[in-house]
């Protein structure tokens, strides 16, 4: 287990990734208001990390295909994973688990799963946010690839739109590119 | 000898570099995030990654 002051660095490192993910999402909305008028509402999109609060939103889901508690123990076990929590306003739309290798190069999305609601208010835009978070945590860890562990056959498709491509090897990645914070 | 006391110099604020869009200082896979964000994604199954 890392020291104490290790495991708050780390803490550290996923909050700011959560906080980046928000602030380009805000900042998109404004860039998008002061375009004109939009359908589109980002203004109330928080990242937060799977907490008591997440779990308990959870158990609201109609249709939920995880049991996310398990994640409690394994961010105690892995302390460097990244969980991330999509809230809109007080609704939590989305749940993600995502965990670096031993080497940080590598960081797997593990689980990620979106609220099965028809008028759910971030539909069609979960994948994209998780990976807003991912992609700059990744940059923080200096990780160079994305994996999908397990992806579904239904979301490949949605996957490659966001940049990923099968390697070599067989596996769904994304380069992280390297950038200076 | 009379002693030189440097001055640093004044930082000069830069209007443009605080007004410039976020995209600047984004990676290109930032970029397309936020542009497949704006576009959402028809048909997101709910599970998208994990066997549950």
């Amino acid at each position: 287990m890392p020291r104490e002051r290790t495991h708050i660095r780390y803490q550290l490192y996923k909050s700011r990734a959560r906080n980046l993910a928000a602030t380009s999402a805000a900042q998109l909305q404004h860039e998008l208001e002061l375009a004109g008028p939009t359908s589109i509402d980002l203004s109330q999109v928080r990242f937060e990390a799977i907490n008591a609060q997440a779990l308990n939103a959870c158990e609201r889901w109609e249709y939920p295909n995880f049991s996310w508690d398990e994640v409690i123990g394994w961010k105690a076990k892995e302390p460097l994973s990244l969980d991330i929590a999509i809230w809109f306003d007080d609704e939590l739309c989305g749940l993600c688990f995502a965990n670096p290798n031993n080497s940080r190069q590598r960081i797997r999305i593990v689980r990620l799963e979106g609220r099965q609601r028809e008028a759910l208010p971030l539909k069609g835009r979960i994948a994209t946010l998780a990976m807003m978070a991912i992609d700059r945590y990744a940059q923080i860890l200096g990780s160079k690839y994305i994996e999908v562990q397990e992806p579904l056959e239904g979301a490949i498709s949605i996957y490659k739109r966001l940049g990923f491509a099968f390697d070599s090897e067989g596996r769904l990645v994304i380069a992280v590119e390297s950038l200076a914070l | 000898m009379r002693k030189v006391i440097k001055k640093s110099p004044t930082k000069k604020r830069s209007s443009e570099t605080e007004n410039k869009p976020i995209a600047a200082e984004l990676s290109a896979n930032q970029r397309r995030f936020l542009q497949i964000l704006v576009e959402g994604i028809e048909g997101e199954p709910s599970l998208l990654a994990g066997r549950p």
